[in-house]
């Protein structure tokens, strides 16, 4: 069993047999051509561009009108790329003065271009030298007269595994077929990674060398939740996925009957589900599954793969999207949470940006403190779009009070600023925080009296009260939602956000694992924010709840004292929830 | 300026704005420039004010002067349509680049 890590860019699970993509395995079989041949041999190029332009603009369409316009545009601007004069130019230049053969031409022409594009240094134009090399594969297949559609003639349940996926392989992958891909390089903003997430099938990118071993037929599951690819697994993991894959399947077939059911206990408690977000057009999958909101929407987006700020008017554009879907409902802004090493343009330069990188380092409301000019770019937007819906404002791991202090009077000074400007804001925004740090938990009841609600983000809770880092396979193990100090440490907030008359939310990945439900809803928990995958999933347990019995699960379980005792316990009371045991 | 008379030589306009894209411009953008462009006699370029600039056809020039967010550009456009071609391309950054149609 092989254990790869990548970054998810699209989630859900899915097992099945590996098909390994070739590499762009072209031969060309002459370098060149004989003299008297050129003409002939300029005429087959340019069949070929035109070919080529057919096969885009009906790629175009295709994307269009299986995923909208914006994805269709990836390939109009392809044809663009083709119809570049110095491109066609210098690949007829080679022919005629160098006489190469055009399959030649075309490859040296474009690696040129793709490199010149790599070597400016700017991540987003080095993944668009990925779209040059998708129309170079193009090209040689139309040249070398190979009908294109290696992905395409997959007949078979698969799981596409390959070094690279240009970004018109994957938009022809067929979702009864390729389960889910996985490809060794690649990141978050790439076309590839953005087609992933609007076909639905799980997708990780940027995995690394993990190819050489795999001969194709192999067993792997595909985890695009966790971001793993697990090669060969052993019995106790097949069975472990084969579940969670019949969860989703499940889900999938509930995902339109509870669209529209409200969530609350078998005994009439409201339950509120909302949805966590990462890009703006995510709150569609929130809207469609019935979700209470947004209750988190993480805007970390915006800052991420560009070299300059991003302006308040950029703030304000994406907030607007978000809070317009949702009406009357609840959206939750969390401000910056990303480390200095991930934001190049701050006050700080890069050579100090880089001294901190870890999860104990300069990150999230400690930067935002640090460079305030960043931050108040981004509380002035928060402010702007709050007269249009019902937006609520979060700090990210706070861990000290004079810190959320701090971060309240930053956003006091900027609404005084909106105020002179004139500029229309919500002057009662409420103010909230993330409880993700053990000493906020531990001094909940302090800081309920400072802020407007609570939202616990267990991911970095569970990391910063075991004291282990998830991305690392060597401790993951150790990495445990249900761990006794960590389900000790959401009672202190939740009975803390009681007392103070103020929400709670749970937020992190917990919640969206519905064995946890009962136990969070037996400590009096009144509100989950989870990903929009799995709101009917949530809804669906809550339902099957009632308040007594998540009591005395909750109750039972405080008593134990191992997290896998915890596990089994609450798997067990899963199933007898759900009806399929005892 | 204003529309020069016939047979005076190429007239020229030139314009200078500010990229609001919060990606600075990449493929979308630079696409929409290129095919509204096409619909001009005039060539039209766009670059840094005082830096290199990129014929508009070209994508790849395009793409290689990397501009981004915020940062201001020249639009020249030379023929005798200068005046109509410089000020649609003005009007994709004023609009934000709406996809055409």
């Amino acid at each position: 069993m092989l254990i790869k890590r990548g970054i998810a860019v699209s989630p859900g699970v899915a097992i099945g047999p590996s098909v390994v993509l070739g590499a762009e395995v072209f031969k060309i079989p002459d370098q060149f051509v004989p003299v008297d041949a050129i003409e002939t041999e300029l005429a087959r190029l340019r069949r070929a561009i035109d070919a080529v332009g057919v096969d885009l603009e009906e790629n175009e369409h295709v994307a269009a009108d299986r995923f909208g316009t914006q994805y269709g545009a990836i390939f109009s601007a392809h044809r663009q790329l083709l119809a570049d004069p110095n491109l066609v130019g210098e690949i007829e230049t080679l022919i005629r003065t160098k006489s190469y053969a055009p399959e030649h031409a075309v490859r040296k022409v474009i690696r040129r271009y793709a490199e010149l594009l790599q070597g400016i240094g700017k991540p987003l134009l080095a993944e668009r030298s990925n779209d040059l090399l998708d129309l170079e594969k193009h090209l040689l297949s139309r040249l070398l007269g190979e009908p294109r559609g290696e992905v395409a003639s997959l007949v078979a349940p698969a799981i596409v595994v390959a070094h690279n996926l240009t970004p018109s392989e994957t938009a022809s992958l067929d979702r009864r077929h390729v389960h889910a891909f996985v490809t060794e390089t690649g990141g978050r903003t790439s076309h590839t990674s953005i087609l992933a997430g609007a076909l639905e099938i799980p997708a990780l990118v940027g995995v690394g060398r993990f190819l050489d071993g795999l001969g194709g037929g192999e067993t792997v599951i595909v985890d695009g939740d966790q971001g793993v690819i697990i090669i060969a697994p052993d019995d106790g993991t097949l069975a472990r996925y084969r579940e969670r894959l019949a969860e989703q399947h499940t889900l999938a077939v509930r995902r339109e009957a509870f669209a529209d059911v409200v969530p609350q206990t078998a005994d009439g408690e409201r339950i509120r589900v909302l949805g966590n977000i990462e890009f703006p057009d995510e709150v569609d999958h929130c809207v469609e599954r019935g979700a209470d909101g947004v209750g988190l929407y993480r805007t970390e987006f915006l800052y991420l793969g560009r070299e300059v700020e991003p302006t308040e008017d950029d703030h304000v554009a994406a907030y607007r999207r978000v809070i317009a879907a949702c009406g009357s409902k609840p959206v939750t802004i969390r401000t910056l949470d990303l480390g200095a090493d991930k934001m190049p343009h701050t006050l700080l330069g890069a050579e100090q940006a880089d001294e901190t990188h870890s999860a104990l380092g300069l990150r999230s409301i400690r930067l935002s403190l640090v460079d305030q000019s960043l931050f108040k770019t981004q509380l002035r937007a928060i402010l702007r779009a709050s007269v249009e819906g019902d937006v609520r404002i979060m700090f990210p791991l706070i861990s000290t009070l004079a810190e959320i202090r701090q971060a309240k009077f930053v956003l006091k000074e900027v609404q005084e600023d909106l105020e002179e400007d004139g500029v229309a804001f919500r002057r009662d925004i409420p103010v909230g925080m993330m409880v993700e740090v053990p000493s906020a938990a531990l001094l909940a009841e302090e800081f309920a009296q400072v802020v407007d609600f609570f939202s616990i983000g267990t991911n970095d809770l569970i990391q910063y009260t075991l004291a282990v880092d998830r991305a690392e396979t060597l401790v993951a193990p150790l990495y445990n939602s249900g761990d006794p100090s960590v389900l000790r440490l959401i009672r202190r907030v939740i009975r803390a956000g009681r007392k103070a008359g103020i929400p709670v939310t749970v937020c992190g990945q917990m919640s969206s694992d519905p064995k946890y439900l009962p136990v969070l809803i037996g400590l009096g928990l009144k509100q989950v924010s989870v990903t929009p995958q799995a709101i009917p999933q949530v809804k669906d347990t809550i339902g099957r709840l009632d308040r007594p019995t998540a009591a005395a699960i909750a109750r039972h379980v405080m008593q134990l004292e191992v997290a896998s005792d915890i596990d089994s316990y609450l798997m067990g009371r899963l199933a007898v929830l759900r009806g399929e045991a005892e | 300026m204003s529309a020069g008379d016939e047979g005076s030589g190429p007239e020229v306009r030139v314009i200078d704005t500010l990229v609001g894209l919060p990606e600075g411009l990449h493929m979308r953008p630079l696409t929409i420039i290129a095919t509204t462009a096409a619909d001009f006699v005039s060539a039209v370029r766009i670059g840094r004010p005082g830096g290199p600039s990129a014929d508009v056809t070209s994508m790849l020039e395009m793409l290689a002067l990397a501009i981004g967010p915020g940062e201001e550009v020249r639009i020249e456009a030379t023929g005798r349509d200068a005046d109509a071609a410089a000020a649609a391309v003005l009007e994709l950054f004023d609009r934000g680049f709406p996809e055409p149609g």
